[in-house]
């Protein structure tokens, strides 16, 4: 199911690519004044661009087969080198966002459950909602210029770790938000079980029955939040990624997106999709360790 | 309520504290370095591969040119210590400095060195981007320290292209198989590359400068260049403010501010060779007919868009060939061209039976950029003061270049009006722009436009400028072109004024070889 995953999603975006105008040879061309009609022609049959789509798709799929993500257009850099340089970056910023995102969020969105329908519960959820509102390059700017410029705590764009912070968390407050309002909701039909109602009519301490009785069933709610949560950070970081100068994928991919470099299209969302796919492997052995009911066979 | 008090001092410290550790080198690097924020990294090293202007930008620093421009666009030794052309325009000998130029890695610059050059860009194979930039190149040979060029026609730009970013020379040492390590001859050598975060070159302790419009004649005075990306304009200036860059691409708005803050320095660039202009899907009726494309010039008020659109920052010209390059002159272009007059765009439109119950109905294409889209707006506005209602429709440019290509070739449909920008070493971009097919199935299909734009090729000197002069009649008569503004991309950067010395060459070539930074 994997391999058919990331076999459908190349070759969709590989057709895909081809439809959206823009020719990546003009752009390369653009500030060459004497570039003639052969010089462009040459250089599309150079980078195999002169070729059917089909044609195209199918050289890249034996390419890939090898190990070889190919060449950028611009430049001629190999794409794996591009890639996979950034993808540390990317995912660095994806965990430790989660981490704040999970962390705020999910002790937010339990008491909130807990606390259904009192002004605590209205409280969170109204900032919950706000904190969803705001876009993230807002925050991510206001944040920059407060602890930069004012403050001159951090610095604007060092590229090492000193960076990971505040792209950290402007995407974690936004995403704890989101993680607030799935952790309520889950929590609040796990308070409502029988079983739940049961401990309580025994008179077990109040803390006993969340502790062994709610928390462990919720498990697989917070598991699927926290999936959910960083394929959301891997795609979601490109305007945050820009903001802070955070040296990621996803900075990449915008950009070869713009001038039309196809292999570095391909080779992101190849990528990105193999990301994806493995945590969903993981989850899915996650689930399977938590609930023994739930099995693959 | 006194501990409390003394409690957060005690954090405020611990959190200055912390701060100073974690800002604090950051704020030191710059004392011998300079920093350069830019919106995006450059795309390659090898100068063979890419033609963008940021690419351009970090190779200008690392490699060398062959022959070099002054201010008055007159061609002086580089790389190269003199050049002779032959008569028939087919020969180039470039005379190599006696004992050639020391690389970076201590190899030598000579003839060798500049037909591996000619030889790999010119290569189909290499497929270069720039390789018709030098002309229909057959051969290369050494004669004793001269190299010999030969081409099959003549090509009088070919200098000014060598003097310019497109055509860096490498030492060849830089190309080992598939893999790029940047060895020159230029003022800084290449230290080490983190891709989309920064680019790092120390001084060439070595460096012979011969570019004239440099005073140092050796190495940089500064050790240390990084070029930061750092894509978002207010980082980038958060970044200049705080000291931890020392150049910065400012937007437009920012420019306005800091031209007339005496705690900041704005640069623009009179040398870059860039030229803006609007033009006419021309096969479209009716600017099929001269008299419609005119109307437009009229209409248009090239000083509003750049003095309100462009803060003043950028120039408003009348010449399709931009300021400072060969054969441009303004005077007769004004002559020959149109100048804001809305009663006389008025009366073409009513000849052409259009009016006030009749508007001119036209697509105003276009492709966003800051400055640009403002000076769009301008233009739709004075359009609808005569009569011509404009539909603006905004593509980014990578689309908006292949809806024109297929605009341009229509001969019905809603008239279009377009914008776009050129730049280049010299005049001869003309060519590219408009014979046929030119930019964007641009060009024109004129028999008479054809023969002038391959006869100034194989001109030289006087001859050479009266024949541009002559095309660029022919352009603005016919108004197929309506010059704008000059510079107008890429062509701003800011610093504090402790930064002496630095300067844009042509085509916004970036130097800081004279760069020194006060205390």
């Amino acid at each position: 199911m994997a391999l058919v995953t990331l076999l459908a999603s190349t070759i969709g975006v590989s057709l895909l690519i081809h439809v959206v105008p823009g020719d990546p040879v003009m752009m390369m061309m653009a500030q060459n004044a004497a570039a003639t009609p052969e010089a462009i022609e040459n250089a599309r049959r150079a980078l195999g661009l002169d070729l059917p789509v089909w044609q195209q798709t199918l050289r890249y799929l034996g390419n890939i087969l090898q190990g070889d993500f190919g060449r950028s257009i611009f430049g001629a850099e190999p794409v794996s080198t591009l890639l996979f340089d950034r993808l540390p970056n990317t995912l660095a910023l994806a965990f430790a966002s989660m981490v704040i995102a999970v962390g705020i969020g999910l002790p937010l969105g339990f008491y909130s459950a807990y606390r259904k329908g009192t002004w605590v519960d209205n409280v969170l959820m109204v900032g919950a909602v706000v904190g969803v509102s705001i876009p993230s390059f807002w925050l991510g700017l206001i944040l920059l210029l407060f602890f930069s410029l004012t403050l001159e705590l951090l610095p604007v764009a060092s590229g090492d770790f000193r960076s990971l912070p505040l792209p950290a968390i402007t995407l974690g407050l936004t995403y704890s938000a989101i993680v607030a309002r799935m952790t309520r909701s889950s929590m609040i039909e796990v308070f409502a079980e029988d079983y739940i109602r049961t401990a309580r009519a025994k008179g077990l301490p109040e803390g006993v029955v969340l502790r062994r009785h709610a928390l462990k069933p919720s498990l697989i709610a917070v598991v699927t939040i926290v999936a959910v949560v960083f394929g959301y950070l891997m795609g979601g970081a490109v305007v945050v990624e820009n903001v802070f100068s955070w040296n990621g994928l996803g900075r990449l991919a915008l950009d070869a997106i713009l001038r039309r470099d196809y292999p570095v299209i391909q080779g992101f969302i190849l990528i990105f999709a193999t990301v994806i796919v493995f945590i969903s492997i993981i989850i899915d052995l996650a689930y399977a360790w938590l609930d023994p009911r739930i099995s693959y066979r | 309520m006194k501990r409390k008090s003394q409690s957060w001092r005690l954090w405020g410290s611990a959190l200055g504290l912390a701060g100073a550790l974690v800002a604090g080198d950051a704020a030191l690097a710059v004392a011998d370095t300079i920093v350069v924020a830019r919106p995006a990294d450059a795309d390659s090293m090898d100068t063979h591969r890419v033609s963008t202007t940021i690419s351009l930008q970090a190779m200008t620093q690392v490699y060398g040119n062959m022959v070099h421009m002054d201010a008055d666009a007159n061609i002086v030794g580089g790389l190269a210590e003199s050049v002779s052309v032959s008569e028939d325009g087919l020969t180039y000998t470039f005379n190599m400095r006696p004992g050639g130029v020391k690389c970076h890695d201590g190899t030598v610059f000579d003839a060798a060195a500049a037909k591996w050059n000619f030889d790999r860009v010119t290569d189909p194979d290499v497929a270069s981007p720039n390789a018709s930039s030098y002309g229909e190149v057959t051969g290369t040979r050494i004669e004793g320290d001269s190299l010999i060029v030969e081409l099959a026609a003549p090509y009088s730009a070919l200098l000014a292209f060598l003097s310019g970013p497109l055509a860096h020379f490498m030492c060849p040492s830089t190309i080992q198989g598939e893999d790029v390590n940047p060895v020159g001859t230029g003022p800084w050598k290449f230290v080490s590359w983190d891709r989309n975060n920064e680019i790092v070159f120390e001084r060439y302790d070595d460096h012979v400068n011969f570019h004239p419009m440099i005073e140092n004649p050796g190495a940089p005075h500064m050790q240390n260049l990084i070029y930061k990306t750092i894509s978002e304009g207010p980082a980038r200036m958060a970044a200049l403010r705080t000291g931890e860059v020392t150049f910065a691409e400012p937007s437009l708005q920012d420019a306005a501010e800091m031209k007339d803050d005496p705690e900041y320095i704005v640069y623009t660039s009179p040398h870059s060779g860039q030229q803006a202009y609007i033009a006419f899907a021309h096969k479209i009726p009716p600017f099929d007919d001269p008299r419609a494309r005119r109307a437009v010039g009229y209409a248009v008020d090239r000083n509003a868009f750049a003095n309100i659109a462009f803060e003043g920052l950028v120039e408003a010209t009348h010449c399709p060939i931009a300021p400072g390059l060969f054969g441009e002159d303004q005077e007769k272009c004004a002559e020959w061209g149109t100048s804001y007059d809305p009663d006389k765009a008025k009366e073409l439109l009513a000849e052409l039976g259009y009016g006030p119950d009749n508007p001119l109905e036209i697509i105003l294409s276009v492709s966003t950029l800051q400055g640009w889209d403002e000076s769009h707006v301008i233009m739709q506005q004075q359009m609808a003061e005569v009569g011509i209602e404009a539909e603006m429709q905004v593509r980014q440019f990578a689309s908006w270049v292949d809806h024109m290509s297929v605009i341009n070739d229509n001969t019905e449909g809603t008239p279009v009006v377009w914008t776009m920008g050129m730049s280049g070493m010299d005049s001869d971009y003309l060519v590219f722009l408009w014979q046929r097919p030119g930019y964007a199935s641009g060009g024109i299909d004129d028999p008479v436009l054809d023969q002038m734009l391959r006869d100034q090729r194989a001109l030289q000197g006087d001859a050479r400028r009266a024949k541009l002069l002559e095309i660029q009649k022919f352009l603005l008569e016919n108004a197929y072109e309506i010059p704008t503004w000059s510079p107008g991309w890429f062509w701003l950067q800011a610093s504090k004024s402790n930064v002496k010395g630095f300067r844009q060459t042509h085509m916004v070539t970036p130097i800081f070889n004279d760069v020194t930074i006060e205390d």
